[in-house]
């Protein structure tokens, strides 16, 4: 500054306003929020402000005489990193200028401490990094609008890319224009309206893409001011997948639901404990809880037949031990109503990633029905065993009554039959006391009045409740039943089961079509043992008992005959062969001395007396032909010999043998073919040929007698023949001949009692086989007989 | 053949209950050439006191040969043939069954008790007579008997 | 089969070692009417395995009638008799021994074992051959055979 001329009061004026200078010199500098620092032309620091402690957060001092240490260019203006001690580095703005200080060369350096800003700036542009990546990059489609316009302002990469529409296409055009984008602005107003509404959101939205494509959208978009202007960003995601895999699923659970619920079986699921996680709505229909009462509440042991529980319960954890699936286990339940119902149980284990044990899951079918289907057809299947086994009627009905406690499960089981006097007494029972058997058995048809007495007679009347269309009597719970019955119309029908404590009371009648014979009295103390469904079961039994015991009868009836008839044939063919035996003797001794009368005496016998001798002695072996014929007639039967294998050779050759005389005298010629080894009686056999053959020679016609055996064989016989060139045998007398004592010729022309063929027959027949001839007159025979082929024997 | 037979006649023991069949036996040996002395006995008790010589019969000869008929009162012929077959002394007198049945069971009960042979009495007079003489031919001519 | 007017009625068993004798009951046999089927051992032991059914005489039958000689090498007649005559199936066959000796004690010792009857071998041929016809016609024609049973 110069000097003024008006010294003093220039001075004065001059100093006041130096002063003031300074004042407002010093305050800009002191108050400065920026570090003003002046060094000297070689950056020596001479003054510092109090902003540039600030600042490098270091007193004044210290920095005073320093070197700045920074290359200074006047004018320029750097950013500079300001180092600070107990404090992190910051940033500066510096501007340096030459100026002129105290007459010396100095820079006046200003920094500002940008730091915070350039912080914010940096933030600000990290952050402006990361939001363009993320539109950038975003894998959900992004949309910008203008709010007042409805310009589209920006579209990330992945909307052109879901879109299929480019950049360029997009921007800059208003978001009705698109046209895919009309659904959700079809023309200003609605767009107006989404600006209104701020946010909207569209879960589901169907769009097309530039190629033809549908896909579906979630699409969300919000207003929000930037910069005071409103934009709306709309998020756009693809959600087409999601929304197939969404609906697979939808498909899949009611798929599941539809098939749990219209399932036969129950679906369930139990962890590893055997707690209930899950069970179908069909459980209630099966067992009668439902779902709610038995998920996360019941195991599924609980549900067993208290009796079965514990053993079923030890074998199921061992299975879960296992991890092992299992197929088809029945197993007895118990119903809410307490009911019995069996299941047939299918399950595989829940395993987790490791392997191990979360649960399982399965299906149960309610096999209730066909148990007892089954349990009836075993049980019918018993009866009609027992009904055709040999065993005599008591030991039948005890099978009986045995076995359809078995199969009913009830304590008392008795069979009545009716016999002659009428009387309906327990042929066999079991379970009743014998109190009640003593009382009870000695009922008659014709003086009591019981329910027993209706059922035989067949006195029921099937409309009421407790009567069958079969005639049966049933109740399952005697006392209540009772107890709805007025005391009239009760009558007096004794009530005996009820007094004694039955409550479950069936009387099934034994029958043969519409015989009535007696009835089953099955009874328990416990109620509903004799549903309907059982008293048909037994009904069928009772038939089947009825058809037993009349079989029974029928066979010991015929047992009883046929033994008679034995016994008889026995004696007849015993006094038969006696007599014969006894008879012989006599006549062998009118025959043998006659004979000698004659030898002896026939030169002193005069023609009289030997015609006499001769006629005694012809009528004696007439006689004792008969008796022999008579006693090989009766003995084919009664003296006959178990069969036995027998070579027909050799037969064949033993009734030659026996025929030898007559054979040779006749010149008679027997051959045979090979003849099989049968099931035969030897001697009845030789018996047999030794007819037959003989009978060829005796028949024997003018040329010299040829007989020839044959065998012919069938499947199931043997067919001999014994042919001849004799005299033959008129047609109408084929079967004549085969009768006893039947004779064609006079005795003279051909001698024989006519008994042979006969005895051909009885032993052909003993021999279960038949015999018959084919014949001409004058040109011979052929004696045809069946051996049927046994065991043992080819 | 017994060439050795010192001229005494052949004792034969008829073991017969009918008479008839006696007489019909004799008369067959009658017509043979042999000498022998028959004897008849008619029922098996006398038949066994004959052979061990008891009461009647202590003077009986030691037949040698014996024909048996096995239909006998008293004690049967079976039991009588099993004991002759028994006795020390007597088993080796032969004895020829000679009786009515055909019956196997009969002659096979015959053999087993020791019969030496069974024949069947026929009805027929002619037969009766041939076996007979048979009979004598066989076992008085061309066996040798026991002494 | 035909009849030649022969007939297979019966097995015999000759148990003879001497071959003159074996012929000579062939050919008495073979002019019966008889068919009879004659077997022939030589010595008691085969005798015994014959009636047996053992060893090569498995398919045999058992004879009707046995022929005895009791003079046999390795076993002899008298010891194959008592054997025969001790068991309960083989008891029953007739045993007729056709021997040399003419001893006393030897018919006597016969008997007592049961032999059916004793014929002594006559020295002269035509008598022998006559003798074993007669055997023949009398066991077979006369005499009834105990039936076969369980042959």
């Amino acid at each position: 500054m110069k000097k003024q001329t008006n010294k003093a009061g220039q001075d004065k004026i001059d100093l006041q306003a130096l002063k003031e200078s300074e004042t407002r010199f010093r305050s800009i500098v002191l108050w400065s929020p920026d570090a003003i620092i002046v060094t000297d032309a070689k950056g020596k620091i001479e003054y510092m402000n109090p902003a540039a402690e600030r600042v490098f957060n270091r007193k004044v001092e210290s920095f005073i005489g320093k070197d700045f240490g920074q290359p200074l260019v006047d004018g320029e203006s750097t950013e500079v990193d300001i180092f600070r001690p107990g404090k992190d580095p910051g940033v500066g703005d510096m501007h340096v200028a030459e100026v002129e200080w105290l007459n010396k060369k100095a820079h006046l350096i200003i920094i500002r401490d940008i730091t915070d800003r350039k912080r914010a700036e940096e933030a600000l542009s990290v952050s402006e990094v990361r939001y363009r990546q993320l539109f950038e990059l975003a894998k959900d489609g992004i949309l910008i609008l203008d709010a007042e316009t409805g310009m589209i302002v920006d579209v990330n990469p992945f909307l052109t890319e879901m879109l299929g529409f480019s950049h360029e296409q997009l921007m800059r055009k208003a978001i009705w224009e698109i046209g895919f984008f009309k659904d959700i602005a079809s023309n200003q107003a609605n767009f107006i309206e989404l600006q209104r509404q701020g946010y909207v959101r569209y879960e589901d939205l169907p769009l097309e893409t530039a190629d033809g494509r549908r896909i579906e959208v979630e699409f969300v978009s919000n207003v929000y001011t930037v910069d005071h202007q409103k934009v709306i960003q709309c998020n756009i995601r693809d959600i087409t997948d999601r929304r197939r895999a969404e609906e697979a699923l939808q498909e899949l659970k009611e798929r599941f639901r539809q098939v749990a619920e219209n399932a036969q079986e129950w679906i369930w699921e139990v962890d590893g404990d055997g707690l209930y996680t899950y069970a179908s709505p069909v459980v209630e229909k099966i067992l009668g809880y439902k779902p709610e009462e038995m998920v996360g509440t019941k195991h599924f042991y609980d549900l067993f037949h208290p009796e079965d529980r514990e053993a079923l319960k030890k074998s199921a954890f061992e299975v879960f031990a296992k991890k092992q699936s299992f197929r088809e286990l029945m197993n007895r339940n118990v119903h809410k109503n307490d009911e019995t119902v069996w299941l047939s149980t299918s399950g595989v284990p829940i395993l987790d990633k490791k392997g191990n044990l979360l649960g399982y899951r399965g299906a149960d079918i309610d096999i209730t029905e066909r148990k007892r289907v089954e349990e009836a057809l075993k049980a019918s299947y018993r009866f009609l065993q027992i009904a055709y086994s040999h065993m005599e009627i008591s030991p039948l009905l005890e099978e009986f009554v045995k076995e359809i406690k078995n199969y009913t499960g009830c304590t008392a089981v008795g069979i009545r039959i009716l016999d002659e006097e009428g009387n309906i007494p327990y042929q066999t029972y079991k379970g009743f006391s014998q109190s009640f058997y003593e009382l009870e058995s000695p009922l008659s048809i014709k003086s009591d009045k019981c329910m027993c007495i209706n059922v035989i007679k067949g006195d029921v009347d099937p409309k009421l409740p407790f009567y069958t269309e079969g005639g049966s009597f049933y109740m399952n719970g005697t006392t209540r039943f009772l107890a709805t019955v007025s005391e009239e119309e009760k009558g007096d029908t004794r009530n005996m089961c009820n007094k004694v404590g039955y409550e479950s009371v069936a009387l099934v009648p034994i029958r043969l079509k519409d015989n009535i014979l007696g009835l089953i009295h099955i009874a328990d103390p416990g109620e509903d043992m004799v549903p309907l469904n059982i008293v048909e079961v037994l009904e069928k039994a009772g038939l089947q008992i009825g058809t037993a015991i009349l079989r029974k009868r029928a066979e010991e009836k015929l047992k009883k005959a046929l033994l008679d008839l034995e016994r008889s044939n026995q004696e007849l063919e015993q006094f038969a062969y006696v007599a014969s035996h006894d008879l012989q003797e006599p006549l062998r001794m009118v025959a043998s001395f006659t004979q000698l009368l004659e030898k002896r005496y026939k030169d002193q016998l005069g023609q009289d007396a030997k015609d006499f001798i001769r006629f005694a002695a012809d009528g004696a072996n007439r006689m004792r032909n008969l008796i022999n014929d008579l006693l090989a007639y009766s003995g084919v039967g009664a003296r006959g010999k178990p069969l036995e294998p027998t070579d027909c050779h050799t037969v064949l050759g033993q009734a030659i043998v026996n025929l030898s005389m007559v054979i040779e005298e006749n010149h008679a010629i027997v051959t045979s073919d090979e003849l099989p080894t049968v099931m035969a009686d030897a001697s009845q056999m030789v018996q047999l040929f030794q007819n037959l053959v003989g009978n060829a020679i005796k028949f024997r016609g003018e040329e010299s007698t040829r007989i020839h055996v044959s065998v012919e064989e069938k499947e199931n016989e043997w067919v001999f023949s014994v042919k001849d060139n004799g005299i033959g045998i008129e047609a109408q007398f084929s079967e004549r001949i085969f009768v006893a004592f039947q004779r064609l010729h006079s005795r003279e022309k051909y001698p024989g009692t006519g008994i042979g063929l006969a005895i051909c027959h009885k032993i052909v027949d003993r021999h279960g086989g038949k015999i018959w001839v084919e014949s001409e007159l004058g040109k011979g025979s052929t004696f045809y007989f069946t051996m049927p082929k046994r065991g043992g024997v080819k | 053949m017994n060439t050795e037979d010192k001229g005494e006649p052949f004792d034969i023991l008829l073991v017969e209950d009918n008479p008839g069949d006696a007489k019909l036996a004799l008369e067959a040996l009658k017509v043979g050439r042999l000498r022998y002395e028959a004897h008849v006995v008619e029922d098996g008790k006398q038949a066994i006191s004959f052979l061990r010589r008891e009461g009647e019969y202590a003077d009986a000869p030691r037949p040698d040969i014996i024909l048996l008929d096995f239909n006998l009162p008293k004690k049967d012929g079976q039991q009588v043939l099993a004991e002759i077959k028994e006795d020390e002394n007597l088993k080796c007198i032969p004895v020829v069954v000679f009786t009515v049945s055909k019956a196997d069971e009969e002659i096979l009960r015959a053999y087993d008790l020791r019969a030496n042979c069974y024949i069947t009495k026929p009805a027929d007079i002619e037969q009766l007579f041939k076996i007979v003489r048979s009979i004598e031919d066989f076992w008085l001519t061309i066996v040798k008997l026991p002494a | 089969m035909i009849n030649e007017g022969k007939i297979k009625l019966a097995d015999i068993l000759l148990v003879e070692d001497n071959p003159g004798d074996v012929r000579l009951a062939k050919e008495a046999l073979k002019e019966s009417k008889l068919l009879n089927k004659l077997y022939q051992v030589e010595d008691g032991i085969k005798a015994m395995a014959f009636l047996r059914q053992e060893g090569e005489y498995s398919d045999v039958p058992r004879p009707d009638l046995v022929l005895l000689d009791l003079n046999l090498p390795r076993k002899n007649g008298r010891e194959v008799l008592a054997e025969i005559k001790a068991d309960e199936t083989l008891k029953r066959i007739p045993v007729v021994v056709l021997t040399v000796s003419r001893a006393e004690e030897d018919v006597l010792k016969s008997y007592n074992l049961h032999a059916n009857c004793y014929i002594s071998k006559p020295f002269d041929m035509e008598q022998f051959v006559k003798v074993v016809k007669s055997i023949e016609n009398f066991w077979f024609s006369i005499v009834k055979l105990p039936p076969p049973g369980d042959k």
